[in-house]
């Protein structure tokens, strides 16, 4: 009975897992046909199909000509869900970069650079009474003003109010910040992408600052100062590379997902990308306008398919981190 | 006496703190947005700043459509942790219970479900329901479509199993006792926890709610003074939810460290 119960478990995630490859390989094939403008249909995203009767063609069958139908208003939702990919993808890696970018910064300077990494560096040097003329020039960060001025404090508590504040709403407020200074919407989004990033990154910042805290504990940094090496060469190789690469790809990974969801949620409010530019949140929008329909699958399936494909990755290299930290 | 009075000033302190904070990001947010000429030149800026925090603090910003705006979406937040904490508690308790799979296939439908999110699974249950004209399922919606109920169920059941077996409570099991009479103080402290940081990603998830099934709620009037144009209603309207979730943040370390005075030591 158990074997059986096992054998049970072990196929269904076995198809799970097949699924999930299949789908993966059919998003990579799809997004780089699309980032190079190949066209895999006939019909136009932006235009919806008339009859000669001058009516919309509303859920037609599935066919070569319509692999997915078309919905209520006439659109062919292949097209549009194949041009909508590219969207998602342009837009949230926007985000994802600007994320990685702030969060490393933020991360590094605060963690590295603050919390007397030069006093400790001159301590070690008057103790062992080392010749001081072959010591390279170090940055001092005086400790009493960055004390006086509780720049520490501060921070966290900046840090502790953009993670207690819901990131969507303060996204929905810079769209009014940004309506009257950029008149292009498709600008706007990126800009409103780049500042969920931005906002986000405190997350990445305290990864990064907990992770250098670690090694500050363990001597490595000192040890890695006393041999001589450049600031640049610990932060990008010893630090950065050796021990955060994996926790800044799977944060990589996890924004991916959570800004093609933002990004289909800020089209479907009518505040993200707009014509020439086909969104999956419009196919969404039309979705909410008209009948319901089985057709509707095929965009959700997409959709939803996508984000789990970029949660998923998150998860397994969230496990490879833990075991290497280990 | 003196202990209520040391913790309301210390809940008070704290949270005149943050709103200051938060509500002067927002107030300049929307102060240098173009067209909102109602508080221009910038002279005017700190002295308009503060007439609006002073007629917050005395609440001469709310009328009954706000109270009852700020009700709705404060009944939509609440009502679904505390349905996520009925399903997990009776989860757990199956899981612990009943060895059949059928426990372990409901946790995968969670799961699965959960994979769907908030703005597709709204779609779909409003077009199943619109022509009833009722809107069943509203805080399973949103507990089940961030997540949040299929991660606080793991994170909650690891923490239990966890506590469960610590040695004072498996002695206390060997004397005969109940598990949970030993246990109870650390898992409500991990259950309110759980619960208090999925709350800004729920506010966040009203709006998609409340504008799918026409709910007027808070974070509805953000999105319509958004598309009006509307400035004082986003402001009163965003500095709410904020002074929400901070008062709840503040509220849940006071209530842990009454729970477990050992842990406001460790931390001395």
């Amino acid at each position: 009975m158990e074997q059986n119960k096992n054998n049970v478990n072990s196929i269904y995630k076995n198809v799970l897992r097949g699924i999930f490859i299949t789908y993966v390989f059919i998003y990579i094939s799809f997004l780089l046909l699309s980032l190079f403008n190949v066209k895999l249909s006939r019909s136009e995203p932006i235009y919806p199909i008339f009859d000669k009767y001058g009516d919309a063609l509303r859920f037609t069958p599935i066919s070569l000509r319509f692999p997915f139908g078309t919905d209520y208003f006439g659109f062919d939702l292949f097209s549009q869900v194949y041009a909508g990919l590219k969207t998602n993808f342009i837009f949230s890696l926007i985000t994802a970069v600007t994320f990685i970018f702030f969060g490393i910064l933020f991360g590094v300077r605060i963690g590295y650079y603050y919390r007397s990494r030069a006093g400790d560096f001159k301590r070690f040097i008057n103790s062992q009474n080392i010749n001081q003329t072959h010591c390279k020039q170090v940055t001092y960060y005086p400790d009493i003003w960055l004390k006086k001025l509780k720049v520490d404090t501060f921070i966290k508590i900046v840090v502790n109010i953009f993670d207690s504040f819901p990131l969507l709403l303060l996204v929905l407020m810079m769209t009014i910040f940004l309506d009257g200074w950029i008149r292009s919407t498709n600008i706007k989004l990126a800009l409103l992408m780049g500042f969920y990033g931005l906002f986000s990154a405190p997350r990445l910042a305290k990864m990064i600052i907990g992770k250098i805290k670690g090694l500050r504990a363990e001597d490595f940094i000192l040890s890695a100062i006393s041999l001589g090496l450049s600031n640049r060469k610990i932060i990008w190789k010893h630090i950065l590379w050796y021990e955060c690469r994996y926790l800044i790809l799977y944060q990589f990974a996890y924004m991916l997902g959570q800004a093609s969801i933002l990004e289909v949620t800020l089209t479907f409010f009518n505040f993200g990308a707009q014509f020439p530019w086909i969104s999956w949140g419009f196919i969404l929008n039309n979705v909410y306008k008209a009948p319901l329909h089985f057709y509707i699958v095929f965009p959700i399936f997409f959709i939803t398919m996508t984000i789990n494909m970029y949660m998923k990755t998150a998860e397994v290299l969230k496990d490879i981190a833990e075991i290497r930290s280990k | 006496m003196k202990k209520i009075f040391e913790i309301f000033r210390d809940v008070f302190s704290n949270f005149i703190k943050h709103l200051f904070i938060i509500s002067l990001i927002i107030y300049s947010i929307m102060y240098l947005v173009p067209g909102y000429t109602k508080f221009r030149p910038a002279l005017r800026y700190p002295i308009s700043y503060f007439d609006w925090l002073f007629k917050f603090c005395t609440f001469n910003l709310f009328n009954k459509d706000v109270i009852s705006r700020y009700l709705n979406t404060l009944s939509l937040v609440m009502g679904s942790i505390l349905l996520s904490l009925l399903i997990i508690l009776i989860l757990i308790y199956l899981k612990k219970s009943f060895s059949g799979i059928w426990v372990k296939m409901i946790i995968n439908i969670l799961g699965f479900s959960s994979g769907l999110h908030i703005l597709v699974l709204g779609i779909v249950f409003y077009l199943l329901f619109r022509k009833t004209g009722v809107t069943p399922g509203v805080f399973f919606i949103l507990a089940i479509g961030n997540g949040v109920l299929i991660e606080m169920y793991f994170t909650s059941k690891a923490e239990i199993d966890k506590i469960l077996s610590k040695e004072y409570v498996l002695a206390g099991v060997a004397w005969g006792f109940s598990p949970i009479k030993f246990a109870f103080n650390e898992i409500a402290i991990t259950i309110i926890e759980q619960s208090i940081a999925r709350v800004p990603i729920l506010f966040s998830s009203t709006i998609i709610i409340e504008y799918l099934f026409n709910i007027k709620g808070l974070s509805y009037t953000i999105f319509t003074g958004i598309v009006n144009k509307d400035y004082d209603a986003i402001i009163l309207a965003t500095v709410l939810i904020s002074a929400t979730i901070i008062l709840l943040n503040i509220l849940s370390e006071k209530i842990r460290f009454y729970i477990d005075p050992r842990v406001k030591y460790g931390t001395e």
